[in-house]
């Protein structure tokens, strides 16, 4: 298993690599202007150069992307639980939920910097907005298609609802609640940039934002590039954590 | 416990049509009995054994475990249900798996025994931090019998428990059931599909007809054990038995 995951990251590499040489070439060729589309080399550089202010902005993007998800999770796994214990209350729910899961995030964002200010509490809730749908949906199915045999076992004892869904339900729900993560944890990053976006006092997003409106493009795709890795950290934590938490299933 | 059941029919909600899959049945088993139930498949053997475990409730009927409907003796852990499939929690080792029958829904004032001399009991005391997926299929069965035992129960309810294992398994555990029915002097009804492994088990087997399911014949097996499978008195048995399967 181990000797799994270099290889991983070296074909990763290997896509990769060869992509953003292919772009450099082609932009020199062309010589395409930077305000148009920068090289990688100038991308790269540029980020070298401000490495501090970006660092700054990725803690704070990471901060709220981080904190957002985590409201996230407990909203979607904490409605998903009440639901699995009170299946009555499932149409009334998932009416509201699909409700705030279809309502545009880039229309409530703005409304939220002006009633919460430009800090990070507002993209915490939105990025929490974002996040929560994809974890109660997942975690509800889980919830739902534990295992019969397991679950006629546990009538037979006469469990009450709360032993059936602690014992049987929650830990059959757990790998639902990981491809649940899979998505939920790059869409975080989403959330809080989107957020940003619209009115921040620091952040990649804001970053972006400047560099949007003076055509710094450079300093736009250095944004990218770092949302991209975080991106793929995220992923590559969450698969980690679910080979260690969810141990029994065959990989 | 007796098991007393009288005029049990159940129908399935089913779609397209509503299943009858048991039509006025009637059996009364006396304490500490080893009965076997058999019958061509889907007859609606495991339909009896699950309405009898409270996981299903008849349409109509009587059942009483000694003096209690099932949902009262259930309640108070008295039945033991056991099916083909072991049904661990993959999560639990295999002493957790067994702590967890003491655990939930715990009956303080009836003491069982302590999963190290359950797992003792089914010769797994080695294998009490193993998981379940790193146990053999016969093993893992095992390891549900430990569980059924550790609830103490006066009736044991088998669904074909070890159908699912090869031959020398099977009958292994089967005699491992045998000993341990004389140590708990419990009430056993025990499904299967296997004429021999009736009759080498049983002290009576009731045969029932094919679906809607009752009680066809009931034979007594007045034999001591261990009994020897090759002589004419087991095998006048098996042949009764093979009769009352055809005649339907
Ligand atoms: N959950 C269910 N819903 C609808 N019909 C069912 C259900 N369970 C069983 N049946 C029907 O009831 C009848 C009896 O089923 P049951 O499982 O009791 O048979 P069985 O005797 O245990 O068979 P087998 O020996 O194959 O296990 C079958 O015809 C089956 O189609
Ligand atoms: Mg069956």
């Amino acid at each position: 298993m181990n000797r799994k995951r270099p290889s991983n990251s070296i074909l990763a590499l290997a896509i990769v690599a060869p992509a953003l040489i292919l772009w450099e070439l082609i932009v020199r060729a062309t010589q395409t202007p930077i305000y148009i589309l920068p090289a990688p080399t100038q991308i790269l550089s540029t980020l070298a150069n401000n490495a501090g202010s970006y660092m700054q902005a990725s803690l704070i993007t990471l901060g709220e992307a981080l904190f957002g998800l985590a409201l996230g999770l407990m909203a979607g796994i904490g409605i998903a639980l009440l639901l699995g214990l009170w299946p009555n209350l499932e149409r009334g729910m998932m009416t509201l939920a699909i409700l705030i899961k279809s309502t545009p995030m880039i229309a409530i964002a703005p409304l939220l910097t002006i009633w919460l200010g430009f800090g990070v509490l507002p993209k915490i809730i939105i990025t929490g907005l974002m996040t929560f749908f994809p974890v109660l949906v997942n975690m509800l199915s889980g919830l739902q298609s534990a295992n019969p045999a397991m679950l006629d076992t546990l009538h037979s004892w006469n469990a009450n609802r709360g032993e059936v869904l602690r014992n049987v339900r929650i830990p059959c729900a757990l790998p639902y609640l990981f491809a649940a993560l899979k998505v939920s944890g790059p869409l975080a990053l989403i959330g809080a940039v989107v957020a940003e976006w619209t009115g921040a006092s620091g952040g990649l997003g804001r970053i972006m934002w400047l560099a949007y409106t003076n055509l710094n493009l450079p300093y736009l795709f250095a944004a990218v590039f770092l949302l991209a890795a975080a991106g793929m950290g995220f992923y590559g934590l969450i698969v980690q954590a679910e080979k260690k938490v969810v141990f029994w299933t065959p990989s | 416990m007796n098991i007393s059941i009288q005029d049990l029919s159940h129908t399935y909600d089913a779609l397209p049509a509503p299943i009858e899959a048991l039509s006025s049945v009637s059996l009364q088993i006396p304490s500490g009995q080893f009965a076997a139930l058999i019958g061509p498949s889907g007859c609606g053997k495991s339909t009896v054994l699950r309405l009898l475990a409270g996981l299903l409730k008849p349409n109509c009927g009587m059942i009483y475990l000694d003096d209690f409907p099932p949902p009262r003796a259930i309640a108070q852990k008295r039945v033991a249900w056991m099916a083909q499939s072991p049904a661990l929690l993959p999560w639990k080792t295999a002493r957790d798996n067994i702590e967890l029958a003491q655990r939930v829904n715990p009956q303080p004032r009836r003491n069982s025994l302590s999963s190290d001399e359950l797992l003792n009991l089914v010769d797994l005391a080695d294998f009490a931090d193993v998981y379940p997926f790193s146990l053999s299929g016969g093993m893992q069965q095992r390891v549900a019998l430990a569980r059924s035992l550790a609830l103490n129960a006066s009736v044991w309810l088998m669904d074909e428990p070890f159908a699912s294992l090869d031959e020398l398994t099977r009958e292994s555990l089967a005699f491992e059931v045998i000993r341990l029915w004389h140590i708990f002097r419990v009430t056993v009804l025990w499904v299967t599909h296997n004429i021999y492994e009736s009759v080498r088990l049983a002290d009576r087997i009731m045969v029932m007809s094919p679906r809607p399911g009752h009680i066809h014949a009931d034979i007594e097996v007045p034999l001591s054990r261990p009994r020897d499978e090759t002589s004419t008195e087991f095998l006048a048995i098996v042949k009764q038995i093979r009769a009352a399967l055809k005649a339907e």
